[in-house]
């Protein structure tokens, strides 16, 4: 056996490298003995069937739910795409009459909206979810269960949304719906609330999604892959994640104060009540610019993934691709005012994102020249999906020319709401993101689908793609610079517009003919495509997914990997995972295994085991889904009844979480054995629980930017005269309340450690009392100021405020009496003591959270001078 | 077997060091777990925080005016430069510590490398805001 396949010995974990109350007895039994022959495989085939018949609708394994997100993004696609067709018709001749104002304008916001926010942000996390924990060369996500939620609710919710168009009730203030046009005076209709709470509910899908990527990168992974030897893939998804989980609380912010507003009439961005619409553009803003990034740099993850295979030559430049990804992560976080240079900010303000907007082409270039590299240092071969990725490196860069364009302050005054921007972002989204999307397609189509597509039919649907792009966006320069602007269902004859207009709608055709075709190719080598085998890794790729079929086991037993392209330098790699060699090669227990491992190092830490098929998660998202929907058309009753089954069955799917374990060890395989239980900072839904805190804060953050920025309008006026007055007194009874609740919280957690169960049953009643005694002080401090929630945006926000406040310490409270139920049912101990080291994160966050945010609305700006 | 057999061949072998910074597995280093894990995004963390001061200082001396805030134009400026120039050194400072300190260490030199990296860029964004700072007057 070679040195590869050992077992490092350092895996082999002392116990007594252990905190005494998380580790298992030295002479505790080693359980479960695995099997490497044929009983272990029979094991895993039986532990990880999908059910047959309905229960298509249980299945969370991330092939299956992958596919199933991948098809939906792509459905989503040519829905929006046949209302970009439409458009196209009636912007083809001056004058035209195909298409009314009222229908152009759901259909231009519908398109921008199902585009970017139910296909191209979906369709990157459900390729994240297909591919990638094949790729980093665990079994499937860390939480099945939450993929298959997420997917459920994106797919309900967004056929919601969708299906509005059918009955005229669709969206209508543009993609980006600014206030005061998609307020309750301007958008009296029910479009607007569809969009804010059928989005809003897809966004939250996006982020628990998010969450659960971070975890899985972080956490499991193939033993000995360490940060360094991660597919290329892996990091920009890391990346994307992390952007998902500071980015998207922005907009979910923005939409839930817009509802607000249009629903309560707390006035938030109406000026006559001291708000501003500006509030709305900066926290979209905040979320709109890292948003193309989150869709961007996925997608240039899969051509990093895919150039080494065509090119036969590895990436070069590897670590520059790292840090430009993450510096493009971060710094697109300071770009978003560059879509408001024209709403008379101050020219210094101003000047600051222009200078970040075109800082960031470094990093971009950094990429660029690194697949340049790549491609000139090997023997690249034209295969359709390099095809592809030599389209989009061509439109990416020209869209990137026309962003450093318009990312010039001056310039843009011109350029701005015209049809030079829809040009620049067609170039940017089409070539950087649905050139590698279909390059993606046609390269992993023969592992996932087990059939290779059409190589001629590619090469066809490419040229009509690229020509007919080009083709039809190009002129789209020239309209915009002549005047024509965004967002009009015609235009006068005789103002230079008409021939390119013309152009610019015939190749739309063209491009989506393009489309067709793939489309065509797909539907019928699913029947007809010549059969790829698995393990025939038929283009020669390095990355581990091809070394495995795409069912639900995936690695019969996970190998240990030495390289960051394993099937290049260590060709033998699948066939010992195949045949048993390496960790995890059976399922003894009858249940879904795979392997949680350390975040730098990669080395096994525990054997997780993973939830099995269950109705939980779609009922849950059906639940969730119709609460918001009936919520939308103001059904109270009905909504409030789904809500309470939504929160049953969430409550019903949190229960079964955090399992008994025995306290010993389980055979891992490969001479290696591995708790099946920790408690500890290791945990994957404690990792999880800490990455959800993260988008929490950052939506406090953006009400609390609410606040002052809204402050900033009027400082003069802050609060109004009449506006009533918060008491400290009552202020600091409430946050007392709430600290000493959290105060209860850690006792109970220290007292269970050292098994004194009276004691941590005691703290956690205390907790709970006196978190329900700091939500009735903070009601009263908040009604008894005779501050009116709908007088004036000061008012709204601080009500705002007070009640996300009041939000976070109501669940705290609930967390500690379903902690105390757990306690008395002997479901906690010192050992088991998951729940209650999760919940008191909640309360260290909230506690944190609650103090500042009440000091600012307290403090601010009575205490400053 | 997409590829004629004559395509096939194991990729260069002078490819393989350049940046097989894998080689090693990471090192066990005192260090924990979070520390190791966020501190490649130090630099990024001082450059949002130096932005945000840059930025919150522009809006808020924009909307109050000169008599609200009690600063002159120019005395904004010149923090405003400060503050760049201090959060460039930090920055800097960081870099080269790390540099040091783990020169010696023979694995773990992926994270080390990322982290000078991301410095560097850091770096770049946070002294590339000198050019609106010094050029452009503040609230036209």
């Amino acid at each position: 056996m070679s040195r590869r396949s050992e077992t490092p010995s350092s895996w082999t974990i002392a116990r007594e490298e252990w905190p005494k109350r998380f580790s298992v007895p030295a002479d505790a039994p080693v359980l479960h003995p695995q099997d490497t022959g044929e009983l272990g495989r029979q094991e895993l085939s039986k532990a990880w069937k999908r059910p047959s018949g309905l229960g298509f609708f249980t299945e969370v394994n991330n092939t299956h739910i992958g596919k199933l997100y991948i098809a939906t993004g792509f459905l989503f696609f040519l829905g929006a795409g046949i209302l970009a067709l439409l458009m196209r018709i009636q912007l083809a001749y001056p004058g035209n009459t195909f298409l009314d104002a009222a229908t152009y304008n759901q259909f231009f916001t519908m398109h921008g909206t199902v585009m970017m926010f139910l296909f191209a942000v979906p369709i990157v996390e459900a390729f994240a979810v297909l591919l990638l924990p094949t790729m980093v060369g665990t079994r499937d996500m860390p939480f099945p269960w939450l993929s298959a939620f997420g997917f459920w609710c994106y797919a309900i919710g967004g056929l919601m949304v969708f299906s509005s168009l059918f009955f005229k009730i669709a969206p209508d203030g543009g993609w980006f719906m600014y206030p005061p046009l998609t307020g309750a005076t301007y958008s009296p209709g029910i479009n607007t609330d569809i969009w804010i709470l059928g989005l809003g509910f897809v966004e939250i899908s996006a982020v628990a999604a998010a969450a659960e990527i971070v975890v899985g990168i972080l956490k499991t992974r193939a033993p000995g892959m360490t940060l360094a030897r991660m597919p290329i893939f892996a990091w920009y998804m890391l990346v994307t994640a992390g952007m998902i989980m500071l980015g998207m609380p922005a907009v979910i912010a923005a939409d839930i104060l817009l509802e607000l507003e249009r629903a309560f009439g707390m006035p938030f961005y109406d000026p006559a009540k001291g708000g501003d619409p500006l509030l709305w553009q900066h926290l979209f803003w905040l979320f709109g610019h890292p948003e193309v990034y989150i869709i961007f740099l996925p997608a240039a993850g899969l051509v990093s993934m895919m150039l080494p295979t065509f090119a036969r030559a590895r990436l070069i430049g590897y670590a520059w691709i790292v840090a430009s990804a993450a510096a493009i992560g971060f710094i697109s976080f300071g770009l978003w005012v560059h879509h408001m240079y024209a709403t008379g900010l101050p020219r210094l303000s101003l000047s600051f994102f222009a200078a970040a907007s075109v800082a960031i082409a470094i990093p971009m270039g950094i990429q660029m020249f690194a697949w340049i590299a790549t491609i000139w240092d090997g023997r690249p071969v034209l295969r359709v999906p390099m095809l592809f990725i030599l389209g989009f490196l061509f439109i990416f860069t020209v869209g990137g020319l026309t962003g450093i364009m318009v990312a010039a302050v001056p310039f843009d005054w011109q350029a701005h709401d015209t049809y030079f921007v829809v040009a620049h972002l067609h170039y940017v989204l089409i070539g950087g993101m649905v050139f590698p999307l279909f390059g993606a397609l046609y390269y992993w189509a023969p592992l996932v689908l087990g059939r290779l597509l059409s190589e001629r039919a590619g090469r066809w649907a490419f040229a009509f793609m690229f020509i007919g792009f080009n083709a039809a966006f190009l002129p789209m320069h020239i309209t915009g610079l002549r005047g024509m602007p965004r967002r009009v269902y015609t235009y006068p004859a005789g103002l230079g517009f008409d021939t390119l207009n013309l152009i610019s709608s015939v190749f739309a055709f063209v491009f989506a003919f393009g489309i067709l075709i793939v489309l065509g190719d797909v539907v019928r080598s699913l029947r007809r495509g010549r059969v790829i085998e698995a393990h025939s890794n038929p283009w020669n790729a390095p990355s581990l997914e091809w070394s495995v079929p795409a069912d639900n086991v995936g690695f019969r037993s996970m190998p240990i990997v030495t390289s960051r392209y394993p099937l290049w330098d260590d060709p033998d790699i699948g066939r010992r995972g195949d045949s048993g060699h390496g960790l995890l090669p059976g399922a003894p227990m009858g249940r879904r295994q795979s392997l949680a491992t350390g975040p730098i190092t990669g080395e096994p830490v525990q054997i997780l085991l993973l939830p099995g098929p269950s109705w939980v998660p779609l009922l849950a998202a059906f639940s969730t889904a119709m609460a918001f929907a009936a919520a939308t058309f103001k059904l109270w009753t009905t909504a409030a009844a789904f809500g309470v089954a939504a929160c049953v069955l969430i409550g019903v799917w949190l229960w079964a979480r955090d399992e008994a374990q025995p306290r010993a060890m389980a055979d891992a395989g490969g001479g290696l054995s591995l708790p099946l239980y920790r408690s500890d900072e290791g945990n994957v839904g404690y990792w999880a629980m800490v990455v959800t805190l993260v988008a929490d804060a950052a939506t406090s953050a953006a009400i609390a930017f609410a606040y002052l920025f809204l402050w900033t309008g009027r400082p003069d006026a802050w609060p109004p005269a009449d506006a009533g007055t918060l008491d400290t007194g009552r202020a600091a009874i409430a946050l007392t309340a709430a600290i000493l609740a959290w105060l209860a919280y850690e006792m109970a957690l220290r007292a269970n450690d050292r098994n004194w169960r009276t004691g941590a049953t005691a703290s956690l009643a205390g907790a709970a009392c006196a978190a329900m005694a700091a939500l009735a002080a903070g009601w009263w401090w908040i009604l008894s100021s005779g501050i009116s929630p709908t007088a004036t945006s000061y008012g709204a926000t601080v009500w705002t405020i007070v009640g996300w406040t009041g939000l976070h310490l109501a669940l705290g409270m609930v967390m500690a009496l379903w902690s105390l139920a757990r306690m008395a049912l002997g479901m906690i101990d010192a050992w088991r003591a998951l729940t209650l080291r999760i919940t008191l994160l909640w309360w260290r966050f909230t506690i944190g959270m609650a103090t500042v945010l009440i000091v600012l609305v307290q403090g601010f700006p009575y205490a400053v001078p | 077997m997409l590829f004629r057999d004559e395509e096939v061949r194991a990729p260069h072998p002078h490819q393989r060091h350049s940046d097989d910074l894998d080689a090693e597995s990471e090192a066990r280093t005192g260090r924990g777990t979070l520390y190791r894990l966020l501190d490649p995004a130090f630099g990024f963390g001082i450059w949002a925080i130096h932005f945000l001061l840059v930025y919150c200082s522009t809006a808020i001396y924009c909307a109050l005016g000169a008599q609200g805030t009690g600063w002159s134009a120019f005395q904004l400026q010149a923090g405003q430069v400060m503050v760049t120039l201090l959060a460039a050194a930090i920055v800097f400072g960081h870099a080269l510590r790390k540099y040091r300190l783990d020169e010696g260490v023979l694995d773990g030199h992926f994270l080390v490398w990322i982290t000078i990296g991301h410095d560097a860029l850091a770096a770049v964004g946070i002294l590339w805001m000198l050019m609106p700072i010094l050029l452009v007057s503040a609230c036209s």
